[in-house]
């Protein structure tokens, strides 16, 4: 049955249509704003590549950027570090891992705008469990400054999406073939090389979908640390997604808006394509 | 997949303990706050809420948006859920068991979709609904969300149908059944599952996405994600009595969703390739 059959397109039109009307039409619109600009928001004219010259002149658009790659770097290693630790806790030690995976899948459904909220009043120091905690052995978390700012955000985003590695990771696990593991065990490898030379290929699939998630995730976040700081103090923590919706929604300035999103796409588009080259050289 | 050996050393593991309280503990303090006047969550830390209220929850069922709010929401998700699946399982059942040209990469560029920063495109979604007078519709939010959701669901739909034997449709096939009826009575039952699981991750998504549900909506179809806003908004007076009630009612979707799916989301996790 799979031979080659042009008659499956039809079975793949709506999704076409779908992704054509509501998808691409918007995204060229877009591209045409970047390169026009308007005095009153009524007459649009040609300008080029006028704002994509200023877009990267302007010192406010590459510290977003910038500290969005930081924020995303910073977090995304810790989640897949802890969350791999984990998800082999679940798989090797863990008795009823399926109700714990239940379990641990709750910050995953958590609405953004009600993580961003509960972060921010937990580390209140009077009235904020983890501030509260700190503050008895007189560390005062204050979110005017830019170290707690930052670390409120990260720890929030750990919260927040590492579970999604370790469930990630566990469903791999539980791919691996029991056979590897007698193997090893028959060989008497140490758990380190298992691990490195057993465990880590097998899982290579995962952890590259893991990662394609996580970091389209992390560089768009927005709603979490709005809710927390509000991109202060200053811009300390103003990340990509709040620059372009500040640029377009407050300025209204579609052109400069047009020219960042265009480049966030090709950001996307490079790391979505070196990350796809990677399965497909592993997979044929 | 494990054996035996593994399995008599399982009893509970500490760092998965751990672990497992760090991801509920946010949340059990969001109900411990839910219960308290906010004049005392404001100011003080309790592990037990004292005093114990119901005001939080009694304000929020008084209040029409925010009832609204609740409709809105779980409307433009099922919308989003009927629509995402619909156009997903034809299109994974192509590509698990056909060849056409540019199926390889049309799975990049389906894929792609769901990589998209939703504030790329938010203004033009704006422009693109009002010229159609659809602003402030579920369909709206919805079909916006369906872009995000549908990439992921072809890829988990695709990843089971392909762990269905083909031998199954070429049988009925022999037997005497229409392609589109051996879809329905051999191919759909064995798929629930696969079918559970993309309709979590679509719920996963719209549930709890903010930037194109904001942006989309002004007044008949504004979902409680923005009515909550008015409340929580750290720049002005945060109620933290009623955002905690609030949130608590924005996860019991996803709670029921997680009970009923309890047994099959590691499998689901794994886009249907395990074993």
């Amino acid at each position: 049955m799979n031979r080659i059959n042009n008659g499956a397109w039809w079975l793949v039109a709506p999704a076409v249509v779908l992704f054509a009307v509501v998808g691409i039409a918007p995204l060229m619109a877009t591209l045409n704003y970047s390169f026009q600009d308007s005095f009153a928001g009524d007459n649009y004219f040609w300008v080029g590549t006028y704002w994509y010259e200023e877009l990267f002149k302007s010192s406010a658009f590459w510290g977003a950027f910038g500290r969005t790659l930081l924020f995303a770097a910073i977090t995304i290693s810790l989640q897949f570090i802890i969350g791999i630790f984990v998800a082999r806790k679940l798989y090797f030690r863990q008795v009823k891992a399926q109700m714990v995976v239940a379990l641990i899948a709750l910050p995953l459904l958590t609405p953004w705008i009600v993580v961003g909220f509960i972060w921010r009043h937990l580390v209140n120091p009077e009235a904020g469990l983890i501030g509260a905690s700190l503050s008895l052995f007189n560390i005062s978390p204050d979110l005017n400054s830019v170290w707690w700012v930052w670390a409120t955000i990260i720890a929030m985003d750990l919260w927040h999406w590492t579970s999604l590695v370790v469930i990630l990771c566990y469903a791999g696990y539980l791919s691996i073939p029991g056979p590897y593991f007698q193997a090893a065990r028959i060989d008497g490898a140490s758990k380190w090389a298992t691990f490195r030379y057993i465990e880590l290929p097998k899982l290579k699939n995962v952890l590259v979908i893991a990662l394609l998630l996580r970091l389209a995730d992390s560089l768009m976040i927005y709603t979490e640390p709005l809710m927390i700081s509000r991109g202060g103090p200053h811009v300390s923590s103003t990340f990509m997604s709040q620059k372009l919706i500040q640029t377009a929604m407050l300025e209204f300035n579609l052109g400069a808006a047009g020219a960042i999103s265009m480049f966030y796409l090709v950001v996307m588009i490079l790391i979505a394509w070196i990350l796809f080259r990677y399965i497909r050289s592993q997979n044929v | 997949m494990s054996d035996d050996v593994i399995d008599s050393q399982r009893g509970f593991s500490k760092t998965v303990a751990v672990y497992t309280l760090i991801s509920l503990f946010p949340i059990l303090w969001l109900v411990v706050l839910s219960f308290q006047p906010h004049g005392v969550s404001a100011s003080t830390a309790n592990l037990i809420p004292s005093p114990f209220t119901l005001g939080n929850y009694a304000y929020i069922f008084s209040q029409e948006n925010y009832v609204w709010g609740y409709i809105n929401a779980i409307g433009y998700v099922i919308i989003n859920i009927i629509i995402t699946l619909s156009v997903s399982i034809p299109g994974a059942y192509a590509f698990s068991r056909f060849k056409f040209i540019g199926s390889e990469n049309a799975l990049f560029f389906a894929l792609l979709f769901r990589l998209m920063p939703p504030a790329i495109i938010l203004i033009p979604l704006v422009q693109l609904f009002s010229s159609f007078g659809l602003i402030d519709t579920y369909f709206a939010v919805a079909i916006s969300h369906s872009l995000f959701t549908v990439p992921i669901s072809i890829w988990i739909l695709e990843g089971f149908i392909s762990s269905i034997p083909k031998e199954m449709e070429e049988t009925a096939l022999v037997d005497g059944y229409s392609l589109f009826g051996c879809f329905v009575k051999i191919i759909l039952p064995q798929v629930k599952t696969g079918i559970g699981v993309a309709a979590f991750f679509s719920f996963m998504f719209s549930w709890v996405e903010l930037i194109i549900a904001n942006g989309l909506t002004t007044v008949n179809a504004k979902p409680i994600g923005v009515v909550m806003r008015l409340v929580a908004e750290p720049l002005g007076f945060v109620q933290i009595g009623i955002s905690s009630a609030a949130s608590i009612l924005m996860l019991i979707p996803g709670l029921i969703l997680v009970w009923f799916l309890r047994n099959h989301l590691a499998k689901g996790f794994s886009m249907g390739r395990v074993g």
